[in-house]
């Protein structure tokens, strides 16, 4: 372990690896702060720029970019309450509070340290508990594989939250339906190609979270205009104050921050939760532990109301990178990004990712640390420099967005085919986003769909077509056992819930 | 009567179940795989069941009314330079082969802004010929992709 952790630490610091992280938590802090580009996007964005480098260096860059993104989130929900990021809803609940006294700057420095502590204490975590489940991983089978992969997509479903249930289920079927457009890896045989040569190799990943999210939030911003609040957040950035902490205010924060750290990386590690849930349990907690008087001073500018969530966030956003890398299930929309990222560089992302390239392994967890530190020591004070880059017109931004996102797929396969393909499934991704449907678990089904049919298969030809592996391993079982419970418990809620409505309105059969 | 925005969520999945599951059948299978426990359709046959089960409970399930109508959902946006944006990526699509990366690329660029509102030929220019040009030097120089100069000069000589 300690010749990885070696390995890995001289790959994170040779100079290209450190240039990366610093562009990284730029671009992301930027992207972060734009209104309605989100860390998915900032992701999907980078990957065509990171095919000319070796794994680890494309990795550590999007890591950078997924921190960047969060803390850019953070940013414009403590100063003018307009969270970039659904992770920083929490953020605002006091930040902004905090700004409006005229201590925004305090406010962004308590954020930005509780990100590094959170990001750092939980990078030490996935020290930890990386490696151990890699190598207790390296016993699965097949059958284990499918039911970590059901749990996977019935977790994503379960969290989707109120009333979007079935909705994320929904969008995961369809995520594994196009993933069997193609050649069946295993029989060879074409299936949904309706004979376009275009389609014999599937449809390519970077093409749909490129269309699905990329191009269709950009002409989502121009679609349903909102407030454009760039002005008003470097209007907010010229009045900052001062970002000194006080010792009393540290010592309040400390705490939490232990508390919050571990509920965040727990609460990343699962799958499906991420960190948006993280910060709203870390929330939920600090505020039922306060006591009367600190509780009255939640949501308006309390201290630990800001450290709870910005910690939890980042914690969990290290937290998302254990399933990625030790059993090549992503947890997350953004970390199915980055793990199709990874399986278009040739890495296999899961257990023997720690035998066989260590360097990738270690080298993604030591910049983490990097990553934190970065933000700390040069975005902070940057802040109003980097918020200079947010003056660029809407009218120029969209359509450089657009040209980023065509150009990065058309650079790939050289196919002008994939740029009209790239406007229909945006258009498609449009429609189903005003319809209300999630998009993140499709892509986490397209990425799953065909390693859960590969393994099914396996399982299947195993137990010579019987169905008993499902129960004849107990981890199996359990996972599975699990899986069901995810994905009961919200329906058992809604029925609940409905059942109680019902007795209290009747209802009148709207269609 | 106006249709609840999830309800036809529901319906269009359904339909898509449908037609996916119909399809399945046309999915060639080897010779003795009909009988495999796995074989090329059984994914796709279980996909379309699952989903066409879900949308099904979801229409016959009481409407969520907060979802509003389809109509509210697609009232009040700009589709106009939407639509308008997506037919310069078509074109932009149709282009880059014959006009070549730098030719279309502005031509792109400079038809968004303008969709977007921007008039002013300096800001146009100003704005898409640099960037082009950076991008340019930096794929095909600096990272050694090849660009090709667009079909319409090989054909010029």
């Amino acid at each position: 372990m300690l010749e990885g952790i070696f390995s890995g630490l001289t790959t994170a610091i040779m100079p290209i690896n450190l240039l990366m992280v610093v562009v990284g938590c730029f671009a992301g802090t930027f992207i972060g702060m734009l209104p309605g580009l989100g860390p998915i996007t900032a992701i999907a964005l980078m990957i065509p720029i990171t095919y000319g480098f070796d794994p680890s260096t494309g990795l550590i860059l999007m890591a950078g970019v997924y921190y960047g993104a969060i803390f850019g989130g953070s940013t414009s929900s403590i100063l003018i309450n307009a969270p970039g990021v659904a992770g920083t809803v929490a953020t605002a609940f006091d930040g902004y509070p905090m700004a409006q006294q005229g201590k925004a700057g305090k406010a962004l420095a308590i954020a930005a340290y509780s990100s590094f502590s959170g990001g750092t204490i939980a990078a030490i975590f996935l020290l930890v508990a990386a490696p151990a489940l890699a190598s207790v991983s390296l016993s699965f089978q097949s059958a284990d594989y499918f039911a970590l992969m059901v749990l996977g997509l019935t977790a994503v479903s379960a969290f989707a939250g109120k009333g979007q249930v079935l909705k994320a289920i929904t969008m995961t079927l369809f995520g594994i339906m196009l993933s069997t457009i193609g050649t069946d890896p295993a029989a060879g045989v074409a299936r949904f190609t309706f004979g376009s040569m275009d389609l014999v190799d599937g449809i390519s990943f970077l093409l749909l979270a490129m269309s699905t999210f990329a191009l269709s939030e950009a002409l989502l911003q121009i679609l349903r205009p909102t407030k454009d609040t760039r002005t008003d957040e470097q209007k907010a950035l010229k009045n900052l104050g001062s970002m000194k902490l006080s010792r009393e205010e540290v010592k309040t924060m400390t705490p939490v921050i232990a508390r919050s750290s571990v509920l965040g990386f727990f609460t990343g590690v699962l799958p499906g939760a991420g960190a948006t849930i993280a910060s709203f349990l870390a929330y939920g907690l600090e505020r039922n532990l306060a006591s009367a008087k600190e509780k009255l001073q939640f949501g308006k500018g309390s201290i630990r109301g800001l450290t709870a969530p910005e910690t939890a966030n980042n914690a969990a956003c290290s937290g998302s990178f254990v399933p990625l890398l030790t059993l090549g299930i992503p947890g997350s929309g953004t970390t199915a990004v980055m793990m199709g990222a990874l399986i278009s560089y040739g890495v296999q992302p899961g257990p023997r990712l720690f035998v066989e390239q260590p360097d990738v392994f270690w080298s993604v967890i030591i910049s983490m640390y990097i990553g934190n530190i970065v933000l700390l020591v040069l975005n902070l004070p940057l802040i109003p420099y980097i918020s200079r880059l947010l003056a660029l017109p809407q009218q120029l931004l969209v359509p450089f967005v657009l040209f980023f996102s065509l150009i990065g797929v058309y650079l790939v396969t050289f196919n002008t085919m994939d740029i009209h393909l790239m406007v229909l499934a945006a258009a498609i991704a449009i429609g189903l986003r005003l319809l209300n449907y999630p998009m993140a678990p499709m892509l986490l089904g397209f990425i799953l769909g065909e390693m859960m049919e590969e393994n099914l298969r396996r399982a299947l030809m195993i137990s010579d077509g019987s169905i008993s592996f499902l129960w004849e391993r107990p981890i199996t079982l359990i996972i599975l056992l699990i899986s069901i419970a995810f994905l009961l418990a919200p329906l058992v809620g809604n029925t609940r819930q409905w059942l109680r409505n019902r007795k209290a309105v009747p209802n009148d059969g709207e269609m | 009567m106006s249709i609840n925005r999830d309800k036809f969520g529901a319906l269009l999945f359904l339909c898509l179940a449908l037609i996916y599951g119909y399809y399945v059948r046309d999915i060639p299978l080897l010779f003795g795989d009909e009988d495999a426990p796995f074989n090329a359709r059984t994914l796709p046959n279980a996909v379309a069941w699952v989903l066409g089960v879900v949308s099904f409970a979801q229409l016959v399930l009481p409407a969520n009314r907060e979802a509003g109508s389809l109509l509210a959902a697609f009232r009040g946006m700009k589709w106009k330079p939407v639509i308008m944006l997506a037919a310069l990526m078509i074109f932009y699509g149709l282009t880059i082969r014959y006009l070549g990366f730098l030719i279309s690329t502005t031509i792109f660029l400079m038809g968004g802004f303008a969709v977007l509102g921007e008039r002013r030929i300096k800001v146009l220019l100003g704005a898409a010929v640099p960037v082009v040009f950076v991008f340019w030097f930096l794929l095909s120089q600096l990272m050694g992709i090849y660009l090709a100069p667009g079909d319409i000069f090989e054909m010029l000589g």
